[in-house]
């Protein structure tokens, strides 16, 4: 078998070393998250389907629900996709404190997506909006709305929590302008948290 | 003859070019395995042992005259270059780590003094805006295409430039995509299930 490896001279195997582990902190996380790009196709699958066999059902939910709450909840989540950016842009630049300045901003924009999420399902609920077959007054809407904003809020929570253990370990000095992978890989779990709440707020909210 | 001092990313494009001629091609493959293993199959040998040998000689024999095998052992190698091509190894921590964007931004050739990761913020702002007006507008389906247009171009956005997959490892995007192909592929099965019971 012919050895297609190639030798290098070039790079310090210390540095390359690090390189990889970088990258495979990075990939790690990418795996995941394919992991979730299934679990939420699923349900996402589930919903469409609800969405093409029962239109009526949908519409009866949106006439009786407005769309600005959400609206202003999905720029909430957007701006924190943001303020998550410019802290990784303050830490490459070495700046811990302003990495955790946006990082908290993240963190209480994340809290408050999750409060207002509570407060519309408490909405829903007194119009007829349930988890149960029996109970739901939309044909089943409530089972195949409920599952993935709940299971999307619980990553939204799991996210927030993430985000202050970054800002703690950035409190220590655990970040620097050369290493902050830790910063990066949670940025990516974020963002992908913010791009299925892009595709559930129009699934789910406006078609 | 390719130097095996230099990096990947520092080869000629001869240089790369000599090194996928030295790729052996499934017509290159050895033959002649399955008729060694028979030479040294012993008199006593066991049924399975005389299956396996058997079985090496009938997949050689597919392999040098079928075609179709042919062509699977070059769709093999073709993948296989394919995930090569797209495997970056970085070789410091600054490679394989997001580069430290500007605070300009340029756009359709002209230059604006706002950072990139603001500029992509205000996109996704306007698109919402645009998205939720079009909802409230439009009543019928007709806006459904759009709507869902919009919400891509918005996730686009958001993996390209806040998650890096524009600038980052290519083969980040082959964790999203793969899975992301089988599961609408898997979707779009499930449309063909009938909705109700048929009454015959």
């Amino acid at each position: 078998m012919t050895d297609m490896s190639i030798k290098t001279g070039h790079a310090d195997p210390v540095d390359q070393h690090e390189a990889i582990s970088i990258q495979n902190a990075k990939l790690a996380m990418w795996v995941y998250l394919a992991s979730e790009v299934v679990i939420f196709s699923v349900f996402i699958a589930a919903y469409v389907l609800f969405r093409i066999r029962q239109p009526e059902a949908v519409k009866g939910v949106h006439e009786e629900v407005g769309v600005y709450l959400v609206t202003f909840n999905t720029f909430l989540l957007l701006t924190s996709s943001w303020a998550m950016v410019m802290g990784l842009r303050q830490i490459q630049r070495g700046n811990r404190q302003g990495l955790n300045f946006w990082l908290g901003i993240t963190a209480l924009l994340g809290t408050i997506f999750v409060a207002l999420q509570y407060y519309e399902y408490q909405e829903l609920a007194h119009i007829g909006v349930t988890l149960g077959m029996n109970s739901d007054l939309f044909s089943g809407f409530g089972m195949r709305f409920y599952t993935p904003t709940a299971f999307h809020g619980l990553h939204v929570i799991i996210g927030v929590i993430w985000c202050l253990l970054v800002m703690r370990h950035a409190a220590r000095g655990g970040y620097s302008a050369r290493n902050y992978v830790g910063v990066e890989v949670f940025g990516l779990y974020w963002h992908f948290v913010d791009v299925v709440w892009i595709l559930l707020f129009t699934l789910i909210y406006l078609v | 003859m390719t130097d095996e001092t230099k990096n990947p990313q520092e080869l000629s494009n001869a240089e790369v070019e000599d090194l996928a001629r030295s790729v052996p091609r499934p017509d290159q493959y050895p033959t002649g395995q399955a008729e060694e293993a028979a030479a040294q199959l012993p008199p006593d040998a066991t049924a399975a042992e005389q299956a396996t040998v058997a079985a090496l000689e009938v997949t050689e024999k597919i392999s040098e005259e079928s075609p179709v095998a042919q062509a699977w052992d070059q769709g093999v190698t073709a993948v296989e270059v394919a995930i090569e091509s797209l495997v970056q190894v970085p070789e410091t921590p600054a490679e394989a780590q997001v580069h430290v964007h500007g605070d300009t931004t340029v756009l359709f050739g002209r230059e604006y003094n706002i950072p990139v990761y603001t500029a992509v913020f205000l996109g996704l702002g306007a698109l919402t805006v645009l998205e939720v007006v079009l909802a409230e507008i439009i009543t019928s389906n007709v806006k459904i295409p759009f709507l869902l247009g919009i919400a891509i171009a918005k996730a686009v956005l958001v993996v390209l430039f806040y998650m890096h997959l524009r600038e980052d490892n290519r083969l980040f995007a082959l964790a999203l995509i793969l899975p992301l192909a089988i599961a609408t592929l898997s979707a779009l099965f499930l449309l063909a299930v009938p909705p109700v019971s048929y009454s015959f």
